[in-house]
């Protein structure tokens, strides 16, 4: 068979070396020729290989080079605020800003995604005393917003519910609160998205109205602090923090989830307690967070 | 030419037996080349998200995790559609099981190490509940795999394939 493919390719007359067309048109009638002699088996496999191999290598480094240069691009399209007392991008923020603190008030840090399930069961459980606490001063609340089902399934709604949600704390933390608990109880199924006109309603009903409502529009549209938000999920995922949510109280992570009566509710009180004090038992120190480094 | 008839002459059991190696290989290229284009094409458009799988094993350091999540999808669907058509098959095949491979290495150190990570070989991938885990079926899984590789880089030939019909193999 070799001999006969090479017999056939003597055969044939020497590329002209014009280029373009001609040499073509002699390279098709090469293939054609040794086609016909070896039955069907005359490609040229180096031919075949190089093509495949150039293709391959366009795509695997385009690709990475065309991600790289985009999710770059994605974030520097919204803006790059940082959030009033924020001192750099990666850092929290606080919630209770506008709150004077109690003394030695411990710090609370928390990492949720508008998004998680689990992050709701949080909200439902003890979201209403972690308000609390900060609202009368008894903690200082730092706020990580993270994108985990971001990245689990596409998008960046997660991102923008963060970015709204901080827009809405421009006009007071008071509203901030609301919004927040609107997210929670208006959370969609998990990979499904909060839509516009849902951001937009629970800003509305959160109390924003006339220039307020106007001013928050535009911080969602823009995505002013899409990059900040981006920048505290890239950091507390280096910092071993990569599921939400995640409670910190004075940097011991607490394993909220213990947290619970005889009868298998949430103990609300001693969840309290625990944060207000800063002090955990052995139980209730999150194993699965002992690596992880709380930012706050 | 010849050799046609001579091998309905006397060398029929032979043929047959040839023949039903090439099927094994033909069920091996689809099962390994489906598996790697499904699994590609779930992460293709969620490049962010395959960053975060690779970096969730915590082998590489972050930033090299990140190109790595990136390139893998397409690496995958290039080297599935090579075993689905036959091109190349046994250097498609060494590297589609030397993915498995590492995939199943990655897998056990995250098991091995404690760590609780969805696979992210379909998508997803992170930090999922301990309960959830599911790393003995996933390695199981991969090791099938693996095995269809082994077979094809050991024994290449297989019905229908491009390298068949090209290259006559």
């Amino acid at each position: 068979m070799a001999k006969s493919k090479t017999k056939a390719r003597a055969q044939q007359p020497r590329p002209q070396g014009k280029g373009g067309a001609s040499s073509q048109q002699s390279r098709q009638a090469k293939i054609d020729a040794a086609r016909k002699s070896s039955g069907g088996t005359g490609v040229n496999k180096i031919v075949v290989g190089s093509i495949v191999a150039v293709v391959a290598i366009v795509a695997i480094v385009g690709g990475v080079i065309f991600n790289s240069i985009h999710q770059k691009n994605q974030v520097s399209q919204g803006g790059k605020a940082l959030p009033a007392g924020v001192s750099a991008m990666g850092k929290g923020w606080q919630a209770n800003q506008d709150v004077k603190l109690v003394a030695g008030a411990p710090t609370v840090a928390i990492y949720e995604d508008f998004r998680c399930p689990i992050c709701k069961q949080l909200e439902s459980a003890f979201g209403e005393s972690i308000q609390q606490l900060a609202t009368e001063g008894k903690v200082k609340l730092v706020y990580f917003f993270k994108t985990v089902i971001d990245s689990n399934y596409g998008g960046d709604n997660s991102q923008q519910a963060a970015n709204n949600a901080l827009c809405v704390a421009e006009a007071g933390s008071q509203y901030f609160w609301k919004y927040h608990n609107l997210l929670y109880t208006n959370q969609p199924d998990e990979g499904s998205t909060f839509t516009n006109a849902q951001f937009t309603q629970f800003a509305k009903q959160a109390g924003l109205s006339g220039t307020a409502l106007d001013t928050w529009q535009k911080c969602a549209d823009a995505g002013k602090y899409m990059n900040y938000v981006k920048s505290t999920d890239d950091a507390s995922y280096k910092a071993g923090i990569t599921g939400t949510p995640a409670v910190f109280v004075n940097h011991k992570p607490v394993n909220w989830q213990a947290f619970s009566t005889s009868a298998g509710q949430p103990d609300a009180a001693a969840f309290s307690k625990a944060l207000e004090t800063g002090t955990l038992s052995q139980s209730q120190i999150s194993t699965d967070l002992k690596n992880a480094k709380d930012l706050s | 030419m010849t050799a046609a008839t001579q091998t309905s002459a006397d060398a029929g059991p032979s043929r047959r037996k040839e023949l039903t190696l090439d099927v094994v290989g033909l069920l091996a290229r689809l099962t390994l080349g489906i598996v790697l284009v499904v699994a590609g094409w779930l992460k293709v458009g969620n490049p962010a998200g395959a960053a975060r799988a690779v970096q969730g094993y915590r082998i590489m350091p972050y930033d090299v995790a990140t190109y790595v999540g990136y390139a893998l999808p397409i690496v995958e669907i290039v080297v599935g559609l090579l075993l689905i058509t036959g091109l190349f098959t046994r250097f498609a095949a060494l590297i589609g099981g030397l993915l498995m491979v590492a995939f199943i290495i990655g897998i056990s150190q995250a098991w091995a190490r404690g760590l609780h990570i969805d696979c992210g070989c379909f998508g997803g991938g992170g930090e999922v509940a301990a309960s959830a885990t599911r790393y003995p079926q996933e390695i199981a899984r991969d090791t099938g795999l693996a095995v269809c590789a082994a077979w094809l880089v050991w024994r290449p030939q297989s019905l229908a394939s491009l390298d068949r019909v090209l290259f006559g193999r």
